[in-house]
């Protein structure tokens, strides 16, 4: 029956890959998630973390977006806030043909399917006294996917392609290591047929051998199944080799945007410029980098105008008072590249 | 020329209350040169910072144990010290700067108070205020200790470096702790300095501050023990490398030739798995299998099990470090001169 639905499935998505560009299968429009900051005894609301503050985003069936910032720049908000896991404070979120924030409950619950998430942390989001075989088919059960006597089956055949033994059914999460248990955590995500998998930092906890073994699944994964990837990272390095395009995240905002080779090869904002040359490359000639001055700001109290401009080395006046939004690098040719930076043209 | 620190065979291991014995690190040997910087670099659990706090005999013991071995500082064998004269070496002669600058600096102290303590705790050599006569020197006041103390953090970049000193840890960020704990580390003056995966909490552009800091601080005849998972960094900061794979060295050299032709299997895959080296969307040369667990390491060699050359030979016998002039190599396929 799997296999019925998965042949069902993929002729949806040859049919969707012929109007790529013109039918996103998620479209987010400047979205606010802003977190109360209370304090006193009547818990009064003295300010905001915008954590998620004015994100637009689009992405397309079975493309591998990859969304990089510092800690603390509002990734894991975001992708919490599209999972509907935390609440958006406006903007708009649309999942291929249903906005996700004002529509109603039973509109929604079919979506979740199809929306499915791998955490960074193996060691906290598995149940521990759950077994492998009750993790990976409680979703399956859930949303009927399969009756619950043909569970086992069904569950076999998904180990199988996350690479782990059959042995594993019937064990508990403690027995297997960091990065088996991402292995079942992608099991789990993968057993709704999902379209999308928003992977939160899902290789950061993994130690460098084991962090490629999970890579490589996940791209093998994507090519079976065409599925499209949220990939949420720190690390430029395994953002790049997985995604088609790069988002670049500061403070709450996108800064940059475009095609993998455009971002990692001419870099614009002069935020990803100092992200791309911090990273230390491995073989490669030394070369001076650009470090950059201070801290990045609370989220409470975000600078004025750019918020990337009490650290930026070309900062003029005007920045520290007008709003960049995103534009695309070059009008005349079309390029989608976008940069959110005043001086794009000049630096 | 005599190497400012000799590790000679150390194994330590860690014992359990129902008894278990389990080895963390086995055999190992190390020297670091005047001036030189050694990068160990392994997995988690490989043994890398339990190798490290040997050193300075940090490990809480018990459970950890030093089985056997000797740590050479200056012709001592630190292992050997009484507790006292270990005190005289710690910060003064070796200093370490650690992972997580929240756990290491004390939460109920404010920051000035923990580096005018260090200051005053470690007299006997201290050369930090270089303008008083010798005489002086070990006897800085509190007053004086303060001011020293304040010099470092405007050293170390930090902003308002009078206010700060007022500040508890906590309120300040990762980055802006990590810099008092390497103050507090370079404030004494050590000949040698050891970092455990000093910026592995912290963001790239952090850690290229951090990094660029280190660098322009260490005088240049200050030693370094930096440990990390990521051979980036290996690359970036060190002269020398040790790769570390369950409990053991399997290979030791300059980073230059390390990195231009590896020769033990396990480094060879460290260095190919870098991303970047392969074509986006390819797939990476992945280690297949799982790191051994400590104390369930198989006969023979630890790596055969992941091992694309392991033959007859490596499931029998261990491999001993073969040395080739200032290379090691813990694997049969190296015993030939390569």
């Amino acid at each position: 029956m799997r296999e019925k639905l998965r042949n069902g499935k993929s002729e949806i998505r040859n049919r969707e890959s012929e109007t790529v560009g013109e039918d996103p299968l998620l479209e987010i429009k400047n979205l606010k998630t802003w977190f109360p900051i209370r304090r006193g005894v009547f818990s009064r609301t003295v300010g905001q973390i915008r954590a998620v503050d004015g994100v637009s985003l689009t992405m397309n069936p079975g493309e591998t977006l990859g969304l990089v910032g510092e800690s603390g720049c509002g990734k894991t908000t975001l992708a919490r806030t599209i999972l509907l896991l935390d609440k958006a404070h406006s903007g708009h979120i649309q999942f291929k043909d249903i906005e996700m924030l004002s529509s109603p409950r039973s509109k929604i619950q079919p979506l979740r399917r199809q929306l499915q998430v791998i955490f960074q942390d193996p060691f906290s989001s598995l149940n521990p006294r759950m077994t492998v075989l009750d993790i990976v088919s409680e979703g399956m059960i859930e949303h009927g996917i399969i009756r619950r006597r043909e569970r086992q089956e069904a569950v076999s055949g998904l180990l199988e392609d996350v690479g782990l033994g059959q042995d594993a059914l019937h064990r508990y999460p403690h027995e297997f290591s960091g990065g088996q248990r991402q292995r079942i955590s992608i099991a789990r995500a993968i057993s709704l047929h999902p379209e999308l998998i928003i992977c939160d930092e899902a290789v950061s906890a993994l130690d460098v051998s084991i962090q490629a073994q999970v890579m490589n699944l996940l791209m093998d994964l994507r090519k079976k199944y065409g599925l499209a990837y949220l990939f949420i990272s720190h690390d430029l390095n395994v953002v790049r080799h997985i995604s088609d395009r790069i988002a670049v995240m500061y403070l709450g905002r996108i800064v940059e945007s475009g095609s993998t080779q455009d971002i990692m090869e001419h870099p614009q904002h002069p935020y990803t410029r100092a992200l791309i040359s911090a990273i230390p490359k491995a073989g490669q000639p030394h070369q001076d980098r650009i470090v950059l001055r201070g801290d990045v700001p609370s989220p409470a109290s975000p600078p004025s105008g750019c918020p990337f401009h009490p650290r930026c080395p070309y900062a003029i006046e005007q920045c520290s008072q007008e709003r960049p939004y995103l534009t695309p690098l070059n009008i005349e040719n079309n390029s989608r590249q976008l940069v959110a930076c005043i001086r794009k043209d000049e630096i | 020329m005599k190497p400012l620190l000799e590790i000679q065979n150390v194994s330590v291991s860690f014992r359990s209350s129902d008894g278990d014995v389990t080895p963390a690190v086995s055999n190992v040997s190390l020297s670091i040169q005047k001036g030189d910087v050694l990068g160990l670099v392994g997995e988690s659990g490989c043994g890398k910072s339990v190798t490290a706090m040997s050193i300075l005999r940090l490990l809480p013991t018990p459970p950890g144990q030093i089985d056997g071995g000797s740590i050479f500082y200056e012709g001592e064998d630190l292992l050997q010290l009484p507790i006292e004269k270990m005190q005289r070496i710690r910060g003064n002669a070796i200093s370490m700067i650690f992972q997580e600058p929240m756990t290491a600096l004390s939460p109920l102290q404010r920051i000035g108070a923990q580096l005018v303590e260090a200051l005053r705790m470690h007299p006997t050599t201290s050369r930090t205020v270089n303008n008083l006569p010798p005489n002086k020197r070990g006897n800085l006041s509190r007053r004086e200790a303060w001011k020293t103390a304040e010099g470092w953090l405007t050293k170390v970049g930090i902003p308002d470096a009078s206010e700060r000193m007022y500040a508890y840890p906590h309120q300040l960020s990762g980055g802006m702790r990590q810099r008092v704990m390497i103050a507090m580390a370079l404030m004494l003056y050590p000949a040698l300095l050891i970092a455990d995966e000093p910026t592995t909490a912290l963001d790239v552009t952090i850690q290229a501050q951090i990094f660029d800091l280190i660098r322009g601080m260490r005088k240049k005849d200050t030693s370094m023990l930096l440990i990390t998972h990521d051979m980036g960094v290996i690359w970036e900061m060190c002269s020398h490398i040790a790769v570390m794979y369950a409990s053991e060295i399997v290979e030791t050299g300059t980073v230059d030739k390390v990195f231009k032709d590896p020769i033990h299997p396990y480094t060879k895959a460290l260095i190919a798995v870098i991303p970047g080296k392969v074509l986006p969307g390819e797939h990476l040369p992945a280690i297949p299998g799982q790191v051994p667990s400590p104390g369930d390491y198989p006969k023979g060699c630890h790596f055969q099990d992941r091992c694309h050359y392991a033959f007859d030979r490596c499931r029998q016998d261990h491999p001993p470090l073969y040395c080739h002039g200032d290379r090691s190599i813990r694997c049969f396929l190296a015993e030939e001169n390569p």
